[in-house]
């Protein structure tokens, strides 16, 4: 079944558990994200990603259908974590939250997760936004544009700045590659 | 930077890196209900907000009813909407010229808070 399928059962049927079925299809993509432009902050992720979900269920009748649901989805998961972002930085630089790294689930090695991480870091918050979903997550530079709510020029430039930056820092990894 | 270089890098960060579900969509799906909840607070405190915007509108016809040139001046507004003028004409056949300037004023202010709101929520 296509997500449209189960979107409009919850929306007819009120079916909570096709709801479910889109969670479980999605809920990997924007946990993974969320960590990701969380420097690895588990919990603080799911908790976000908890209500990027329930955010969605809310307002499920304004997804228009014209775009994928899963943009629509990552877009929602960037606002809550701009939110989030904006609320921390009363409190403190958002590229200064603690870096807490998380294990590896995948089959990269431990070792470049952490070196990874903390290459992160040094991107600005606009820089590791678009290397996540464009080079970790593989959007296109178009959809990517559409999430974050910039121009397509922006998006390109960042992914450049911000890929120099992880090139230089993770060189030593370029042999092992 | 060769080619070379954006492809060690991109095959790197694009590995996929799976999260296995472990009971977090069922932990979303209990809190389904609380999200309508959620939905329904906010659309009474909209619904207050309206009625706030209500009162004070008929607080403002009421004080308008007071002042001449003001009440001339809600006259001419109101004259100048169709739909007022018809809530016009009723209410002058009420005889209820207080109640007229109230509940026109009411209504005009609410008409303009409700857009934003409708939008929200829509």
């Amino acid at each position: 079944m296509q997500d449209a399928d189960f979107i409009a059962r919850v929306l007819v049927e009120g079916d909570q558990r096709a709801f479910g079925e889109l969670v479980k299809r999605h809920q990997s993509f924007v946990r993974n994200i969320l960590r990701t432009w969380l420097h690895g902050n588990e919990a603080r992720a799911d908790d976000l990603a908890q209500e990027t979900f329930l955010k969605a269920y809310r307002n499920l009748r304004q997804f228009n259908g014209q775009g994928k649901f899963s943009t629509w989805l990552y877009k929602i998961a960037y606002n809550e974590f701009r939110s989030w972002a904006r609320n921390e930085r009363e409190h403190q630089n958002i590229d200064e939250i603690a870096y807490e790294p998380s294990e590896p689930s995948g089959q990269v090695s431990h070792d470049f997760r952490a070196d990874l991480n903390r290459a992160l870091q040094l991107l600005s918050l606009e820089q590791r936004s678009v290397v996540v979903c464009c080079s970790m997550h593989g959007m296109t530079h178009q959809e990517a544009a559409e999430v974050l709510g910039w121009p397509l020029g922006t998006v390109k430039t960042h992914l450049l700045r911000g890929k120099e930056i992880l090139r230089n820092k993770l060189a030593d990894w370029a042999e092992r590659a | 930077m060769t080619d070379q270089d954006t492809d060690w890098l991109d095959d790197k960060l694009g590995v996929n890196n799976y999260i296995p579900d472990d009971g977090f969509s069922a932990r979303v799906v209990d809190q389904l209900p609380q999200a309508w909840l959620s939905n329904a607070e906010s659309m009474r405190r909209g619904i207050l907000i309206l009625c706030g915007f209500f009162a004070a509108g008929v607080a403002v016809g009421m004080l308008a009813m007071q002042i001449g040139p003001l009440k001339q001046a809600v006259s001419f507004l109101l004259s100048r909407s169709s739909m007022m003028a018809a809530l016009n004409h009723f209410m002058l056949m009420m005889h209820e010229p207080v109640v007229l300037y109230s509940v026109s004023g009411g209504l005009f202010i609410v008409a303009f808070a409700a857009i934003p709101l409708l939008r929200r929520w829509v």
